[in-house]
């Protein structure tokens, strides 16, 4: 994208110049691609903003496995980045520097590790980016709510990953958006 | 508001269209809506970001219903987003996505039972809990000493949305929340991008 340049005074009587006026439009479209990641010719309306959430309790993640999170419904989707026939997935479309955050809500269970990690085109350990939370879970009768944040250079096509994991001895369910809530945002934030 | 267009290529000598100057301030306009949530013409500066902060100690009774925070000042409040009169929680005046967060420092629960639970909360339009939580910590504490948690939420709000930040806990005594000057408990939002 073209740098930024210095504003052009005008002056009344004087014919503008065509490169001064053409400099504000190349400004107005960099302003934009720092803004949304997109030229200003794609019509774009807004930055990357993608929000899946689950709307059901369950998931029944097995104890000591890598486990994907499936989400049932999104509030934001710009880009189309989330899919509901892909639902443990989330794919920006748009090169740059993402916000990746993430909730897990679990039922009540033993008292054992509950783990969180945000991965990207992959669902192993090795797949996980500098980011996750390891907690030693409240005891039953209460719900374990944990979160992971980060920013990361995304590429075009990349798919996010929740992975969770537990080892409470018994498959464990995840809480909807109306018990806490297990949900991931992904947001544009800068340009590539 | 008008989806981006692309930007004109003028040349020497020919006449300046009207269409294509026009063109430039709807971009203008559509950059500032995209960033601010609000129209060029409102006069706007800044994007809507609201920080509270607690006066003094809160103190959190042990077990029943969840709390809410009631805060003391707004360092930060540029939208209007929060008012001495309503001090437990703020309003959305600009529709929008906006980044939440919140932090909580729990003072030492002297004399309390271990273990027990902190959780912090922050909800949306309403204080029940869990059906308006919308973001939450609770920390198992192994211990009675001091803690601090922080949340984060990204949401989508309407005009006149109220978010809350909710605190329970069980140690079996009060447990005071410590404000700025203690490491600090805290409440932001701060608008993210078109609703």
């Amino acid at each position: 994208m073209p740098a930024m340049s210095g504003l052009t005074a005008f002056t009344d009587g004087l014919v503008p110049s065509a490169s001064n006026l053409n400099n504000l439009g190349t400004n107005i479209d960099t302003l934009c691609q720092i803004t949304t990641g997109k030229a200003a010719a794609t019509g774009v309306t807004s930055k990357g903003v993608t929000k899946p959430y689950k709307t059901v309790n369950g998931a029944a993640i097995p104890t000591s496995f890598l486990f994907r999170v499936a989400y049932n419904a999104t509030a934001g989707n710009v880009d189309s980045s989330w899919l509901m026939s892909y639902d443990t997935g989330v794919v920006p479309h748009r090169d740059g520097w993402w916000r990746i955050e993430a909730q897990a809500a679990w039922d009540p269970y033993a008292p054992s590790e509950r783990r969180i990690g945000i991965a990207v085109n992959g669902t192993n350990d090795s797949n996980i980016i500098a980011c996750s939370s390891t907690q030693m879970a409240a005891p039953n009768p209460y719900n374990q709510r944990q979160q992971v944040s980060c920013i990361s250079h995304i590429g075009s096509g990349t798919t996010i990953y929740v992975l969770v994991w537990q080892d409470s001895g018994v498959s464990a369910n995840l809480d909807p958006n109306t018990q806490w809530g297990t949900w991931v945002s992904v947001v544009w934030e800068a340009p590539w | 508001m008008p989806a981006m267009m692309p930007p004109t290529t003028f040349v020497d000598s020919n006449i300046v269209r009207q269409a294509d100057l026009n063109n430039y301030s709807t971009n203008i306009d559509t950059l500032c809506q995209i960033n601010t949530g609000k129209k060029a013409s409102t006069g706007v500066s800044a994007k809507p970001a609201c920080k509270l902060i607690l006066s003094g100690n809160f103190s959190v009774p042990t077990g029943g219903a969840t709390g809410v925070v009631t805060w003391g000042s707004a360092p930060y409040n540029n939208d209007t987003m929060w008012s001495s009169v309503n001090p437990d929680h703020m309003v959305i005046q600009t529709p929008g996505w906006y980044r939440i967060r919140a932090q909580t420092y729990w003072g030492a629960a002297t004399g309390g039972a271990s273990p027990s639970e902190r959780a912090t909360n922050i909800h949306l339009n309403g204080l029940l809990d869990p059906l308006n939580v919308t973001a939450s910590s609770n920390l198992n504490m192994s211990g009675t000493a001091s803690v601090t948690a922080q949340v984060i939420a990204f949401e989508r709000l309407t005009l006149g949305a109220a978010i809350y930040v909710g605190v329970w806990q069980n140690s079996g005594v009060a447990v005071p929340l410590k404000p700025n000057g203690s490491w600090g408990t805290w409440f932001t939002a701060s608008y993210e991008a078109p609703y």
